[in-house]
């Protein structure tokens, strides 16, 4: 359809179209690269200026006994060396390195003595209530708790607290403003370090995907009580993240294994991390009274 | 020749109608195959930067694209440095850094002084920085973090807090819509942008600002994280950022740009408040609820975020195929309106001189409102391009003009007739 037909004699010269925009080719990708680099520098002039404080990491605790002991700082190192673990009742969390605790420093650690009996809802107290049968994952709050179906394992569940998601292996439970508990049990081998289960299984509980900047501490080595016969903790820090949002977070994990070969692990965090430490008394009778009862204290 | 449509008469060699760009090709009478805004380019084509800026022309569209590619690879760059501080603000800012330098460069506010063009970006901003922290940091703050300590690993889905999946992912995106059309509407008022490109434009710049600043809120703890620069989970992040950079801006964008242009209807004068404009306000809240559905559940599955923004761009994909016919509907019916209520030398949306059009450059007819050689409409030049239009009017139908087909071979030398591909 290229007809030629006769044009006008006042036609104009035709006009580049670049003349219809007030800026050339260069000046729009200038303009927007440049201003994308400004940007970008704001922010990481935010992320210089706006360094908090750091989180204590000596929050580590002896579980059990008379508990809320804190522990000697552990400095930081990178993450754990780890291998993921599936999730079956009876291979999920398995340590396959037998050994001694894969331990940095062993630190001092409070006395221990029987617990009191029953679940407390803080470290010193008495106990205030028996364990519930479990319930098949339904809510469950008034400092009472829940039942692990595949060991028989019982969790405290704090008063305010509810259970979100229970199987015969996990439990979780939130207290809706930032803290949660993550326990699981399994039976394994009586002579697996507690140690090797929590490095072998740190992308299973911290999944990279999610958990970015990851910082733990040394696994440390934890005095056992009770029928326990392996005992270890672990702090980290970690930058949570999705595709809506990011947050830090900072907690804990705690592994037990009994004299029987059952496993006992709890996790417990915080989100933020800043207010950990304010959410710390809150959070260690999940440890105390579970670890209690897992020993035999109880 | 007279248009079957609304009868205008047409230059014999005209591939479009001059006044209501029904296309007088045989066999192309529904013009699927060229969209009235570019039309080089299909109506159903999935084509971003046509889309959200469609007073850009096919060359000066080249420019937007080249400009956020490069941006958009120093910000992955940034990322996969590690350097996510520098990264999630860059990322954060591209669109709608990319979009006021496109409302500068096709002059949409005309005499409107800078700050009302910064103005509209700010006021959103602001109150999406007030609404994100309600939600995420002030009264919701133990529901947002049921997301993070409820990780797939540890009870997977079932662990999933479903009160904090109803305030995150329906009622976060229902509040977010209604103040993402708050100020983009109340420009879209004035008579001076009552097109409906013009509804879009402010529906797409208020939704990428919305966007920009909430992101900044959101991932504020990367601003306060112990570490500057992180070494680990590099891959995460490389998709949180595509992420922010692109379809969360884009969705946010599109979806009140379409609210705001059935706010300013078809015609001229705006529409208001019409049954369309809340079936379309529905349509972008519906879009934004089911982009965040989608990311919050996905997020349990492995590789979450991934599955994620493959969902996102879904979405968007839907978004702007919808824009699009909406655009097209609009300009061709209106057009057509327009046609019939008179010979349209009193439409303002209508050539009056002689010019040319911005895509082809081949000359426009007097009152015209589509360019008879390529089909693309009046309506969608950049203002910049309509107050540089030529000289004396030509009659519509005289046969004074040497109309390019644009199909053909042309000469390279001549100014103008390669599209503007680069």
């Amino acid at each position: 359809m290229s007809t030629a037909q006769t044009p006008p004699s006042t036609q104009p010269a035709v006009k580049s179209s670049e003349e219809y925009f007030n800026s050339g080719r260069l000046k729009v990708i200038g303009l927007i690269t440049a201003a994308t680099v400004a940007v970008g520098a704001l922010g990481g002039i935010a992320g210089i200026a706006f360094d908090p404080d750091p989180v204590p990491k000596d929050n580590v605790i002896q579980p059990g006994g008379e508990g809320g002991t804190r522990l000697a700082p552990q400095s930081l190192g990178g993450p754990g060396d780890s291998a993921p673990h599936g999730h079956s009742a009876r291979s999920a969390y398995t340590s396959r390195l037998p050994g001694a605790d894969a331990t940095a420093t062993p630190s001092s650690v409070g006395s221990v003595s029987p617990g009191s009996g029953g679940f407390t809802d803080a470290p010193t107290d008495t106990a205030t209530a028996e364990p519930s049968p479990p319930d098949g994952g339904t809510n469950t709050t008034g400092g009472s708790g829940t039942t692990i179906e595949a060991t028989g394992v019982d969790i405290y569940v704090p008063p305010n607290w509810k259970v979100d998601f229970q199987d015969e292996n996990r439990v979780f439970q939130s207290d809706g403003n930032g803290s949660f508990s993550f326990a699981f049990s399994f039976a394994d081998d009586p002579a697996t370090a507690a140690g090797d289960i929590i490095t072998q299984n740190m992308d299973n509980l911290l999944p990279p995907e999610n958990y970015t900047q990851l910082q733990t501490s040394d696994v440390v080595a934890l005095d056992p009580f009770g029928s326990v016969v392996s005992l270890a903790g672990i702090e980290y820090e970690a930058l949570w993240v999705d595709n809506q949002g990011s947050a830090s977070i900072h907690g804990q994990i705690y592994v037990g294994v009994r004299q029987d070969g059952t496993v006992l692990g709890i996790l417990i965090e915080h989100v933020p991390a800043e207010d950990f430490e304010s959410a710390f008394e809150d959070l260690t009778p999940i440890l105390d009274n579970s670890f209690n009862r897992f020993g035999g204290l109880g | 020749m007279a248009c079957p449509t609304c009868s205008s008469d047409n230059p014999e060699v005209a591939s479009f109608c001059n006044r209501c760009g029904t296309s007088l090709r045989a066999g192309d009478a529904k013009r699927s195959a060229s969209y009235a805004v570019q039309s080089a380019e299909g109506v159903t084509q999935f084509a971003l930067i046509s889309t959200v800026m469609p007073h850009t022309s096919r060359r000066s569209a080249d420019n937007y694209r080249w400009a956020m590619i490069t941006s958009g690879v120093l910000i992955l760059g940034a990322t996969a440095l590690g350097l996510l501080p520098i990264a999630i603000a860059a990322a954060a800012f591209l669109v709608p850094l990319a979009y006021l330098v496109y409302i500068d460069d096709v002059n949409l506010w005309e005499e409107a002084p800078a700050a009302v063009v910064v103005g509209l970006f700010i006021a959103t901003g602001a109150l999406s920085v007030l609404v994100s922290l309600f939600f995420f940091d002030w009264v919701f703050d133990g529901q947002w973090a049921s997301f993070a300590g409820g990780g797939r690993a540890r009870g997977g889905i079932g662990s999933m807090s479903f009160p904090a999946l109803l305030v995150f992912a329906v009622l976060l995106p229902v509040i977010a819509e209604v103040v993402k059309n708050v100020f983009a509407v109340l420009l879209a008022a004035r008579p001076q942008f009552d097109d409906m490109i013009d509804g879009l434009t402010f529906g797409v710049a208020a939704g990428t600002a919305y966007a920009a600043f909430e992101t900044v809120v959101v991932y504020s703890s990367v601003f306060t994280a112990q570490d500057f620069r992180t070494e680990q989970g590099i891959a995460s992040w490389m998709v949180v950022v595509l992420n922010v950079m692109v379809i969360k801006s884009l969705i946010y964008g599109t979806a009140t740009g379409i609210a705001v242009a059935s706010f300013s209807g078809k015609g001229e004068g705006y529409d208001g408040f019409t049954p369309a404009y809340f079936a379309n306000f529905g349509l972008a809240v519906g879009a934004n609820v089911l982009y965040w559905l989608g990311v919050r559940l996905m997020a349990y599955l492995p590789f979450g975020n991934a599955l994620g923004l493959i969902w996102g761009f879904a979405i968007l994909a839907a978004l702007v195929i919808k824009i699009r016919m909406m655009l097209q509907a609009a300009l061709l019916e209106a057009a057509v309106e327009a046609a019939a209520k008179g010979d349209g030398s009193d439409d303002k949306r209508s050539t009056f001189v002689e010019t040319f059009c911005p895509e082809c450059e081949n000359m426009l007819l007097a009152n015209a409102s589509f360019c008879v050689v390529c089909g693309t409409s009046v309506r969608s030049s950049s203002r910049q391009a309509r107050s540089a239009m030529g000289m004396s009017a030509v009659p519509a139908g005289a046969p004074a003009v040497d109309f390019v087909d644009p199909a053909a071979p042309t000469d390279p030398t001549t100014p103008g007739t390669d599209g503007g591909a680069l």
